[in-house]
């Protein structure tokens, strides 16, 4: 396995990309928790420096490969295997490992292990699949612990 | 000669106009009469003559010119001798500087040899004032379109040439000052006010400094040798002995420098009067190149044109096509002491060496400097690296190398430098479950050990982030300059006892971890180059993925530049300016837009936007005057850096006088799509001066491309590796005639540079698969060709490496 080509995470320089991160969140009636309906409607110069600064790039404690960013949190309130974790919309430069059950606190799940493109540091979980119709939209959906997580400025 | 044949049926049959009904019969007889006059059989070419109807191979005025000039009789060239010559439609302004004439002087042209030197010059000087009324009255009475223009230019230059030969002949033959005075004043400058007129009239723009006949140059020379005469000649003479056609002013006595105006004035003349010199064996070289160029796999015998010499087989009487000279390519030997997917390689630049680089994780040995004349036995490892290392470079020198690990310090080695001495395991090489390697190494099966000496880094430093809230975090630990004693300053050192291989994994990994904390506030670095002139000696710059580029000095241990800082100086007020400008032309048609979509496509982060890019290549030229940048948004940013203080001017200086320094971006290569690598071409090879200004980039999706980043141009494009997610690396090689390329399937591609076409598919790294990796998480493995390198100083031997940790050594073969 040769080095892959990483992709990054910056943050916006224009409005439609602040508008239109790369998860589709109206699908399951959701938002991500900076949008809120007061600002749908006029988006000031003011609210989009706020939301720059508020932007923040996850990547691999390890070797700095960028993975997520603020706009992909769906929910902080998660436990991971090594202690708090968000569920995230979508992370890039991870590979999957292989499928497995699990069994959770919300039920069971099909699950697989996801690790960092270039160093391999576990990184947390994918949901795949899941029984119970109200726990479907975690589908698709990522769970990124904290520990293996560098904040970038 | 086939063509002489044909002529001769030619002859035989006067009606026939063409011969073989595609060239002229008249200037293919006018070529062969030359030809012969050339060759010396003057016989034969007055008999050809004679057959031939009286075909001249110069006109009826050329020769009556030429005759004027040889024997002096200046006063009689008139304005209407020359506008009555058939001139060259084409431009000149190459033409008569710097074309080589290669012929032998004396038996060239040999229309009159009476040479006098008894010059009227009273009736001289005034025959060319008259004659300088008729142009200026030609130039006035006349309305003249750009042919015509250009064409009176020619005639006028024609005579200035004259005129100029007649001024110093006064000089040096006659020695008559006071007359070649009055000469230069009183014809000469009038002359050369017109011709200058002429050319602003023409709107030419002299653009080359080197082109020496302009009015201004001219007239300087001229009144240099009126002043100094000896020196001049001097002056002259030494130019010639380097082989340079410049305008000789003197070349010793009247008979040669006539010859000289006349070959001046040739290239003037339509070649219809005046058949080139030289002009048949021009033809046949440009026909032998032809005929070679034909078989694509032969790339060996371009070397007519460098040493053209009378025991060149060169056969004329048949083609020069040769099926037996293709080029091939064989696998000469299998690198397999190495434990893990190798990731780069380089050959030193003297091509002693070759090091190459694992993406091992548990060992901290990472780097295997091999000795290219020793039939490559281990000469060093290198150890101090816990992270996979992504880059690799050799100081010019070859004595130092430089590693870029993933997210550690930087470290330069000593190569040359004595280290402890282990025994290295060649079977199991230290990585217990390694099977494979037994059924590689074929007879020895028993393990054998080597002698080698292990390396620790003599330098190793990491770059601090720019920010300022981020350097008050990291205070003083942000570089950590090793001692003189190899590498105390590193923390992993202490933990690592280097002849237990083993052990090393436990605490090289406790090491990582501290590690990791140590290098949160710095930057990764991901290439490297050194400076390559003896002036910037020591020096590297160093490329970060996080918007970095700094030049480290390896003398004084400290990072001299850095390139962000002045760069956010730069980019603030650029972008700034740009905001405005994108305000002024919304302003226009503000009214018919949407007040949100005009918001929508403005920048608004206007402190983010230009920040400086993601940096995954770098290269420095040869020379050292330009940095080519290779950023993550597939363009190559090039920059000037030729006016970096050298090593010398630095001694005296503050280092924090380049804090303020800037380099000028000069061009930027929009490339558009990703691109894994960068390189340029092999300095080591003759044709290297014309090819220094290219650059060979990877891009993501299955194609090379070939840039001229000097011109800022696309040259050429190579398809057929496959390269999709990886980063695959590539080269140049054989004199540059062949660009190289890893590849994901495995295989090594092998191209022609300027055809584009593909020479060969060598089945590299696609048999063989490293077992996987303990654990779970079963990997997809790849098997891809990661990297390449040509040994700059033996044309013939390339290396490979890829994901089945073999590095295979190629060779070039005449097939």
């Amino acid at each position: 396995m040769g080095l892959i080509l990483p992709q990054y995470i910056d943050p916006p320089t224009t409005i439609r990309e602040i508008e239109f991160s790369t998860t589709n969140y109206h699908e399951f009636n959701l938002r991500p928790e900076w949008y809120s309906h007061s600002e749908d409607i006029s988006l000031t110069n003011d609210l989009i420096h706020r939301r720059i600064k508020k932007f923040k790039t996850y990547a691999c404690k390890k070797c700095r490969t960028h993975l997520s960013s603020s706009q992909e949190i769906m929910s902080r309130d998660y436990r991971g295997k090594t202690g708090d974790a968000y569920l995230m919309g979508n992370l890039v430069n991870i590979e999957e490992g292989n499928q497995e059950t699990r069994v959770m606190m919300t039920g069971e799940y099909v699950v697989c292990d996801i690790n960092c493109q270039w160093c391999h540091q576990l990184i947390g979980w994918k949901y795949l699949k899941s029984d119970s119709a109200s726990q479907r939209y975690k589908e698709g959906r990522y769970i990124m612990e904290l520990k293996p997580v560098y904040i970038c400025e | 000669m086939s063509v002489n044949k044909r002529t001769k049926q030619g002859t035989d049959n006067p009606v026939l106009k063409t011969v073989g009904n595609i060239f002229d019969k008249v200037q293919l007889t006018k070529l062969l009469i030359h030809t012969l006059k050339e060759l010396g059989y003057n016989t034969a070419a007055g008999a050809l003559q004679e057959e031939s109807g009286g075909i001249q191979v110069e006109s009826n005025v050329v020769q009556r010119l030429f005759g004027y000039i040889k024997q002096g009789k200046y006063e009689v060239i008139s304005f209407d001798l020359l506008n009555s010559l058939s001139l060259r439609t084409t431009n000149h302004d190459s033409a008569n500087n710097g074309k080589k004439v290669f012929t032998d002087r004396d038996t060239s042209i040999n229309i009159n040899d009476i040479i006098s030197s008894d010059l009227d010059v009273v009736a001289i000087t005034a025959n060319f004032d008259t004659q300088y009324k008729m142009f200026y009255d030609f130039y006035t009475n006349t309305t003249f379109n750009t042919v015509s223009l250009n064409r009176f230019r020619n005639i006028l230059e024609i005579m200035i040439l004259i005129n100029k030969h007649f001024f110093t002949e006064l000089i040096y033959e006659v020695k008559d000052l006071p007359n070649a005075v009055l000469f230069l004043r009183s014809i000469i400058r009038k002359y050369l006010t017109l011709w200058d007129t002429v050319l602003t009239g023409l709107q030419t723009n002299i653009i080359d400094e080197d082109i020496v006949f302009t009015p201004e140059k001219v007239l300087k020379e001229l009144s240099s040798i009126l002043t100094m005469p000896e020196v001049v000649i001097k002056k002259n003479n030494s130019t010639n002995d380097d082989d340079c056609t410049e305008t000789q002013i003197w070349t010793g006595s009247v008979k040669n420098s006539r010859q000289e105006l006349i070959e001046k004035i040739s290239f003037y003349i339509n070649p219809n009067d005046l058949v080139p010199q030289g002009r048949l064996i021009e033809l046949l070289r440009q026909a032998i190149k032809y005929q070679r160029s034909c078989n694509s796999f032969n790339l060996f015998d371009d070397e007519i044109d460098v040493d053209y010499s009378q025991d060149d087989p060169v056969t004329l009487l048949q083609n020069n096509i040769s099926d037996f000279e293709r080029i091939n390519f064989v696998e000469q030997k299998t690198l397999a002491s190495n434990m893990d997917e190798i990731w780069y390689l380089e050959f030193s630049p003297n091509g002693k060496y070759l090091a190459a680089a694992i993406a091992n994780s548990v060992s901290d040995r990472k780097v295997t400097v091999y000795d290219v004349e020793n039939d490559f036995s281990v000469f060093k490892v290198l150890r101090g690296n816990s992270q996979c290392i992504l880059y690799l470079s050799f100081s010019e020198d070859s004595k130092y190398l430089v590693t870029c690990p993933f997210n550690e310090h930087t470290n330069i080695y000593d190569i040359t430098a004595d280290g402890e001495t282990i025994e290295l395991n060649v079977e199991k090489g230290g990585f217990p479950q390694n099977s494979r390697r037994s059924s590689l190494e074929g007879g020895k099966k028993e393990k054998s050990t080597i002698e080698t000496q292990v390396l620790g880094p003599i330098d190793s430093f990491c770059i601090p982030i720019s920010s300022p809230k981020a350097q008050e975090r990291s205070g003083n630990s942000m570089h950590s300059a090793g001692n003189e004693t190899y590498n105390t300053s590193s923390p992993y050192s202490d933990t690592q006892s280097p002849s237990s291989a083993p052990d090393s994994t436990i605490s090289s990994r406790a090491a990582t971890d501290n590690l990791i904390e140590q290098t949160e506030n710095s930057l990764r670095s991901w290439c490297c180059d050194w400076f390559h002139t003896e002036k910037h000696a020591g020096k590297l710059v160093i490329g970060s993925p996080d918007r970095d580029v700094v030049i480290y000095d390896t003398k004084t241990r400290s990072i001299i530049y850095q390139f962000s800082r002045n760069w956010n100086l730069r980019s603030r007020r650029a972008s700034s300016s740009a905001y405005r400008s994108s305000h002024d032309s919304d302003n226009n048609n503000a009214l018919r837009r949407m007040p949100r979509e005009t918001q929508a496509g403005t920048v608004v982060n206007t402190l983010m936007d230009e920040q400086f890019p993601r940096i995954h290549d770098l290269k420095i030229s040869q020379d050292d005057n330009y940095l080519l940048l290779m950023t993550h948004q597939g363009s190559i940013n090039v920059f000037n850096i030729s006016n970096l203080p050298t090593n010398d001017e630095l001694k005296g200086l503050d280092s924090s006088i380049l804090s303020n320094h800037y380099f000028k971006m000069e061009t930027k290569l929009k490339i558009g799509k990703n691109i894994t690598c960068i390189s340029l071409p092999m300095p080591s090879c003759e044709n290297y001066g014309r090819l220094s200004s290219l650059v060979l980039v990877n891009l993501q999706h299955n194609e090379l491309q070939l840039w001229d980043y000097k011109e800022n141009i696309l040259i050429q494009k190579y398809f057929g590796q496959k390269q999709e997610q990886f980063i695959i690396r590539s080269c140049f090689g054989f004199d540059n005639k062949l660009v190289v390329s890893g590849s994901e399937d495995g295989k090594v591609y092998i191209w022609d540079r300027l055809k584009g076409n593909i020479l060969g598919v060598l089945m590299g790294h696609a048999n063989d698969r490293l077992p996987t990796r303990s654990g779970s998480n079963a990997r997809k493995f790849s098997k891809n060709c990661n990297v390449v390198g040509w040994n700059p100083n033996n044309k013939f031997m390339f290396a490979s490496g890829g994901d089945d940790g073999l590095i295979k050594i190629w060779k070039v073969v005449k097939d």
